[in-house]
Order: C-alpha cells, then structure tokens, then sequence
C-alpha cells in the first residue's frame, strides 16, 4: 500500500513540477499544477530536536514537524492584494512584517520514555514576524506564544505553554526554531523550518 | 522511525529538488565564488542625468539600465544589491552610485525575479525620490510590499495572451505600452517554473518623438515581435541576450540566445539596439559568452544580419551614450 502511495505521490509531483520546465511555449499560469503541488509540499515536515526529561534522567528526541497557517495578517501589504490571508500564504506579505496564527502537529519518532509524554502532540500558538534584512527576505525573524496539546501518562497533564522564536532565510522559506517549554519535562526544542507557501 | 518513512522523506525531498533544478544549478554554479569573492570595481559617471538630450542609456549591470527620455528620467528593473536572492554574488559592482543620481520619475519592473526586482533598491529610491511613479504588470503586486511611492499595476492580459501589444496608459505625460513577453512570474523557483505564475511583461515608452522599447526577460516567438515592430517606430530597444546553453541557435525558452537577440531586433526594427542581461550573473558559464557569440554571429557576414552591424550598442557597465 505505501508502496503504491509513494509511486503515485511521486509521479503527480514529477508530472506536475518538472515537466513545465521544458520548452513547452506556454505562459499561461497553472492553478491545478499549483494547488496540487502546494499542497504536497506542505506534506514535507520540519525536522527537529526536542527534550525528554525527569528527575533523573535527560535525552533529546528526534521529531517531525508539519507547519499550517490558518491565518495571517500582513502589515506591509501593498494596496493591490489582501493583508489576510489563509493558509497559503504569500511569502512576501508574511516575511515583510506580520502576525500569524500556527498549528504545527508533531510527532516524535520514539517514545518519551523519562518525561511520559505522548509521541503526537499539537502545537498551536501565535507569532509576529519582523523583517531584518532585504526587507525581510534575507532574513526575518519571529517571536510567538504557543500552547502544545500533549498528553502525559504519567502525570495526567494534558500540555503546556511555550515561548517560541524564529529566524527564517530565502524568503522565510527556510528557517530554525526554538522554544522554551514552560513545563520541566519538556523544556526546549529546536527545529528546522520549511513552508513552500 | 522505519526505513519506509524514510524513502517516502528522501522522494519528497527530491521531487522538490527536480522541480527547482534550474534555479539550484545556478546556486551550485556560483557558491564558490559567492563566498569568497567580491564585484569588480567599475567606472561611474558623475552626472547621469544630462541637460538636453532626446534619448540616454546608462548600463548599470545585468538589465538594470537608466534611461533618460527628454526630461524624464527613469529605470528598468533597478538592482543595486550585492548578490542576487541574497546568495548569488554579481560579478561587476552597479555601473552608478545612486547618490549621484538627482532626477527620477518612473521605476518600470518587467517581472518579479530575483534578478530583477531588489526590495531594498526601490525602498532607497522610494525615500530618495517619493513622487516617482513604480510602475509595473498584473501578477507582480503579489511579490511587492507597499512601497512609499505610487504603485501602478498595468493590465498585460491582452499583450501576453492576445494581440501582443497591450492597453496604454499615460503616466505624467508618458505613454506606456506593455507588449509582449515570453517569461513567467514568480519569485521563489517552483512558482516560476512550475506553476508559471503571471507577471511578465514589456514597455514601449512613447514621449514627445522618442520611442524606447524595454522587452524585460523573454523568450523568442517571431510574431508577436514583428507585431511590435509594426505597431512602434521604435529609436532604442534594449534587449536582453541569454543565459544560453546553444547561444547560436534557438533553444531555452524563458530567455533569447545571442541569435534570438538579433532575431529579435530585427522584428522590431528598432534604429538602435543595447543588450543586456549578460555580464552581471554567472548562470551556467562564461556571464560574457552570450554577449561574445551574439558579436560572432554578428560579423559572421552567412547569418544574415549584416544590416545591423554599427547599430547594437554595446556598453560597458557604467556606460552611459547618448542619442540626439
């Protein structure tokens, strides 16, 4: 079955990206090769690093990150397009400065076998970001409150609360993340971060 | 985590890396030097913007160039940055030191590439020059942020997908005309090669007796150029030559070889022709190689464009001629 999910995956993104690069003529825009790639691309996960500890003992555990934007408000949009924009969001209206509500749900490829927290989580929070350099483009960062929805085994608790912030490069396209946990268990995590749109 | 996950991680990844390959191979091509190098240092005129004159080009590197049309005074796609995206560095320094410039009434930008639209060069010209007028087509608003000058978005529509020649506005007593462009929009390389977002254009600048063609970044196709030719009494085209890989024959469509550079300048009869949008960026090779075959093919008297020897401009960066 996976088998068959990665073949069909594949040849959708290979039809639909590379092809158009060729010497066809045509200059016509492509909203079914857009929505379709875009929404594979934001099946790519950010990577991460995130902590697993109590009294005792300490470890980082590996993750994988999925990064939605239910919403952004850009403060630097320019009068021919909307500042608010839902889920695919323009890079050039977020990374010039603006405020973003985030899901990312996460998993963690084993166990929190110290801290007794669940593999899946869901972060969600809110960020502003702030252009640095190129008006942003170059480089941006961010700064962000985030609530993680987690489950704990072994204390019954059901999540924490965090401070989160970014650096992002190439159009906010790329970038790391760190946040501080409020909570002695899971107190920091790093991250990569890739959003195609 | 599985040996499936895995392989589904690394076919993503590499889709994603098929689908920019063109935009990575420049990358690769130029880390070496974008790291440890820095742009030739090049002569720059004092005084750009003259007293009388009916047409000046100024070439400040890669497509930027500065024009004056009587007492206008405007830019094709300003880029004064150090490196192209943040990472390609450009191999000559811009031909003008901005500060010497006194006068500017327009900014035109093509398209929305990298190479051509500098966020940080028009938020300078913008504090320098507030009144001048940033002028450009459907489908670049999505890359631009507001900007403290008028911003002008020009319907293309009818010039990229109709009758080659678009609607003209005039803007403070010129008139311009998008015309025809074979190039895509977007920024960010999967949205330019693959989901071909709009956003391309050319200007033909009509003021007092003078007509200046700009044709931004494209492709070659013959009709919609001889279209051009036959709608304009063109005096100065300025016209972009490769990157190619077969530069004396017709190849890659986003930009005209050397030979599709004469071709092109033929169509539209213009009187005289400056090329661009070589030097500046090492895209696959030699950043002079286009440049280089288009003047062999040239002289070459069996290629057929003998009638247009002494009327391509060739200028060194920071070079600026004058046409009365």
């Amino acid at each position: 079955m996976i088998n068959k999910v990665v073949k069909i995956f594949f040849c959708v993104v290979f039809l639909y990206s590379g092809v158009s690069y060729s010497q066809v003529k045509d200059t016509r825009s492509k909203p079914f090769t857009k929505y379709s790639t875009w929404l594979l691309l934001q099946a790519i996960p950010s990577p991460g690093i995130i902590s697993d500890a109590n009294d005792d003992n300490a470890r980082v555990q590996f993750s994988l990150k999925w990064q939605i934007t239910p919403l952004n408000i850009s403060f630097k949009a320019n009068k021919y397009v909307s500042p608010v924009q839902f889920f695919m969001i323009n890079p050039v209206r977020r990374f010039t400065g603006s405020a973003e509500l985030f899901i990312q749900p996460e998993v963690v490829t084993s166990s929190f076998k110290y801290s007794g927290f669940d593999r899946f989580g869901l972060n969600t929070g809110a960020r502003v970001i702030i252009p640095v350099q190129e008006m942003g483009e170059n480089i941006a960062v961010s700064l962000g409150g985030k609530y993680t929805f987690r489950k704990n085994t072994f204390s019954g608790d059901n999540g924490y609360a965090g401070v989160e912030s970014g650096v992002y490069f190439i159009g906010g396209l790329f970038g790391l993340q760190f946040t501080k946990n409020f909570n002695a268990n899971n107190l920091y995590s790093a991250s990569f971060y890739f959003k195609y749109y | 985590m599985t040996l499936k996950t895995i392989k589904i991680i690394a076919y993503i990844f590499f889709s994603v890396l098929f689908s920019s390959c063109g935009y990575l191979n420049i990358m690769l091509n130029n880390v070496g030097d974008s790291i440890s190098s820095n742009p030739v240092k090049v002569d720059k005129v004092d005084n750009p913007v003259k007293d009388s004159v009916k047409i000046s080009a100024l070439w400040v590197g890669h497509s930027t160039t500065l024009v004056q049309i009587y007492d206008k005074v405007l830019f094709f796609d300003p880029f004064f940055n150090k490196r192209f995206g943040g990472l390609l560095m450009r191999q000559y320094e811009p031909g003008l030191d901005p500060e010497k410039l006194s006068k500017l009434d327009y900014i035109f930008i093509s398209h929305p590439h990298m190479d051509h639209l500098s966020f940080s060069t028009i938020d300078y010209f913008a504090d320098r020059f507030p009144k001048a007028k940033l002028v450009f087509p459907e489908g670049v608003e999505n890359y631009m942020p507001g900007f403290d000058l008028e911003m002008i978005r020009l319907e293309n529509y009818d010039s990229q997908h109709g009758d080659f020649v678009g609607k003209s506005v005039v803007i403070d007593g010129m008139k311009v005309t998008p015309v025809y462009a074979l190039h895509s929009g977007g920024r960010y390389a999967i949205d330019v090669y693959s989901w071909l977002e709009q956003g391309a254009t050319g200007y033909v600048l009509e003021y007092k007796d003078a007509v200046v063609y700009y044709a931004g970044d494209t492709g070659y196709r013959s009709d919609a150029f001889k279209k051009i030719g036959d709608t304009f009494n063109i005096d100065l085209a300025i016209i972009p030559v490769g990157p190619c890989r077969n530069c004396d024959s017709s190849s890659f469509w986003h930009h005209t070889t050397s030979f599709e550079t004469l071709k092109l300048f033929q169509d539209v009869k213009a009187k005289y022709m400056i090329p661009v949008h070589y030097g500046a960026a090492r895209y696959m090779s030699d950043p002079n190689r286009p440049l280089d075959i288009m003047m062999q093919i040239l002289e070459d008297p069996d290629k057929g464009f003998s009638d247009l020897r002494g009327r391509v401009k060739v200028l060194g960066v920071g070079e600026q001629i004058v046409f009365n």
